[in-house]
């Protein structure tokens, strides 16, 4: 699996995208340039970066993603469980429950997860 | 730039007894607070830095002048540094080994001189180079950037947090931080600005590579960036508490690289900084004024000259008994009141080196110029870097002069009043290797000239200007005539209309010839 991970900074411009998009690239450098002080050839280098790694996608000169905002989360919380846990997901929540228990919301939400992710 | 080197490695030699002072002082008083140690290091850096100082009594400076300038004009070299014993085994052996047109060749101090200018141009814009292109490289790096708040910034790929910018320097700090981590490095890196290391420390970088060659003042700048560590460690730690802050510092240090331009907070020996930080105390206001107190000593001992050797302190000047300067062997009076004025007040206090540049008591050294003041005898030489004196009971030592082309032009002013009266003088670049003169003595109305080197007669008589051509009526031989034509300030030889000269052979394969064909041109010199 590639090594898909986003520094502080990476993370705040890939927030701008995943937030705004589809847009196009010059629309892109106009958000960096309020929100970041960016100048327009910093955005395209970064942009150029995060497209190589496979996170975005910049044809024709719209921007968008290729992994989206909770699925790039979700990758990371894999890599997570994976290197502290050993994979094992029922370790992490045993580990997790044990410092705080689980509401009676949080379970039913849980359980009805558990019951549509059976079907795949 | 052969002179201003020399120099520059005289400076260097003199800073270094103060910075290896520093570093002993440092050694001696580990509990001073760092920001002292700064300062003891700035005035390492004025002395590394200033060409001219002044002289006390107190200095601790051996000399402030340890390579003398003959060094490049030859033909004898020698040292001054101060420590008699030293400079006797060295200028001993100098002297045996290394003559100008003896052992080596000519203008051998001048080749080499220039090479090692060279040398040094090429160590400096390496230097800068490099300290160039790190800034530009790491300007390059924070492009990609967080602002966090005024001056702060955020950033992925830097390893440890630091300082970029001289007008309006800005703090960058890596991602990875956690915001109580951010916090503590925040307190250290606004210690360097308040502090303004960001302007010191490439000054102190800028000194280094004008002094490259010496390795006491890279270690020197070394101690120096960790003191400058170390006084923000300390200044940081009056927000926060040691263990805290060592914990981030060792964060920090993961993965460093010397950053000699900007500041980096995780660089420099992590070990010893976090000792020193958990070692520290705050010190007693005792020993912080102490401190101070050694600072200013160490800067009057170490920032003045010592007080020059002079001609008084190995002569008896006063022209009580008369004074007579003898010139290549001939004497003449001094009788003009204003020379003999300087002779009392100013002749003595031309500055000499410290030490003698040789053991020699020998009666046979050049005496070209010799000022004869009753017993005394003060012998000087044809380039006047070197004198001697003779009081009739025991001849001295040889000293070096200091500003040798001062005494020079002194001497030349004593001469052109007490010898032979107003004389003007004419030279002209001839065949012969050291070209043609001649002497108008306008007094006697008489003459001296010298046709060529080779030639061992002194051409002398009479002569006469008609107010368009000068005849010069010699008397030693053949009532021979020498005629020139005046044009401006020179005077032209009119070969057809003179006697002829005797000719010379002035090279292997070339038939002899007369030392000066028609039309050479005689332009006004200095007559000696």
């Amino acid at each position: 699996m590639n090594d898909i991970t986003l520094g502080a900074v990476e993370e705040n411009f890939a927030n701008i995208i995943w937030e705004s998009e589809p847009m196009t690239s010059g629309e892109l450098v106009k958000k960096c340039e309020e929100q970041l002080k960016w100048k327009k050839s910093t955005t395209y280098t970064v942009l150029k970066k995060l497209c190589e790694r496979g996170i975005f996608k910049n044809e024709n000169s719209i921007v968008t993603s290729v992994i989206k905002k909770e699925e790039f989360y979700a990758i990371q919380s894999e890599r997570f469980v994976e290197e502290t846990f050993d994979g094992s997901l029922p370790a992490f929540i045993a580990a997790f429950t044990k410092r705080k228990a689980l509401s009676e919301k949080e379970i039913a939400e849980i359980q009805q997860m558990i019951d549509s992710s059976k079907g795949d | 730039m052969n002179y201003l080197l020399l120099k520059l490695i005289n400076m260097s030699i003199t800073a270094s007894y103060l910075l290896i002072a520093i570093m002993l002082i440092r050694l001696l008083f580990k509990k001073m607070p760092k920001f002292i140690n700064c300062i003891l290091w700035g005035i390492g850096a004025l002395r590394l830095v200033l060409p001219f100082s002044f002289e006390s009594k107190i200095s601790l400076v051996p000399s402030s002048s340890p390579i003398m300038p003959s060094v490049i004009e030859g033909p004898t070299y020698s040292i001054d540094t101060g420590i008699e014993a030293f400079d006797l085994k060295v200028n001993h052996y100098l002297a045996d080994k290394y003559f100008e047109g003896v052992t080596l060749p000519a203008k051998y101090g001048e080749q080499v001189s220039e090479i090692l200018a060279g040398l040094w141009m090429i160590g400096i814009v390496i230097l800068l180079a490099y300290g160039i292109i790190s800034y530009l490289k790491l300007r390059r790096q924070v492009k990609i950037n967080l602002p966090l708040s005024k001056r702060v910034y955020l950033c992925d790929s830097i390893p440890s947090p630091f300082i970029l910018g001289f007008i309006s320097p800005k703090i960058y700090i890596p991602s990875y931080m956690s915001e109580s981590e951010r916090e503590l490095v925040l307190f250290h890196e606004n210690a360097h600005l308040k502090r303004l290391d960001h302007i010191w420390k490439p000054i102190g970088y800028i000194i280094l590579a004008i002094h490259w060659f010496n390795p006491i003042v890279w270690f020197s700048y070394i101690l120096f960036c960790r003191d400058i560590e170390a006084a923000c460690d300390q200044k940081a730690l009056k927000h926060t508490d040691k263990q805290n802050y060592s914990l981030a510092l060792l964060r920090c240090s993961a993965s460093g690289h010397i950053n000699i331009c900007p500041l980096a907070f995780g660089e420099t020996d992590v070990k010893n900084r976090i000792k020193g930080i958990l070692d520290y105390k705050k010190p007693a206001v005792w020993i912080t004024l102490t401190a101070v107190i050694l600072c200013f000593i160490t800067a009057i001992c170490f920032l003045t000259n010592p007080v020059s050797k002079t001609f008084k302190d190995i002569a008896g000047i006063n022209t009580e008994s008369g004074a007579t300067l003898v010139y290549q062997g001939v004497p003449h009076p001094i009788e003009s009141a204003d020379i003999l004025e300087w002779i009392n007040e100013e002749l003595p206090k031309t500055k000499i080196s410290f030490s003698p540049t040789s053991l020699s008591r020998s009666e046979a050294r050049d005496r070209t110029f010799s000022i004869i003041l009753g017993n005394t005898k003060i012998n000087i030489n044809e380039s006047c870097d070197s004198v001697w004196v003779d009081d009739g009971v025991k001849p001295s030592y040889s000293f070096d002069i200091k500003d040798s082309d001062k005494l020079l032009g002194q001497l030349r002013w004593l001469m052109s009043e007490s010898v032979n009266g107003p004389t003007v003088s004419y030279f002209a670049n001839t065949k012969d290797p050291v070209g043609a003169q001649f002497w108008l003595y306008t007094d006697t109305n008489t003459f001296r000239f010298i046709y060529s080197g080779f030639s061992s007669v002194v051409s002398c008589g009479a002569y006469e200007y008609n107010g368009e051509r000068l005849f010069l009526y010699d008397d030693t031989g053949n009532n021979e005539v020498y005629i020139f034509k005046q044009n401006g300030e020179s005077y032209i030889f009119d070969e057809e209309a003179s006697s002829s000269l005797p000719k010379f052979k002035f090279s292997e394969n070339s038939e002899p010839e007369p030392p000066i064909s028609d039309g050479t041109v005689f332009k006004l010199c200095a007559p000696y």
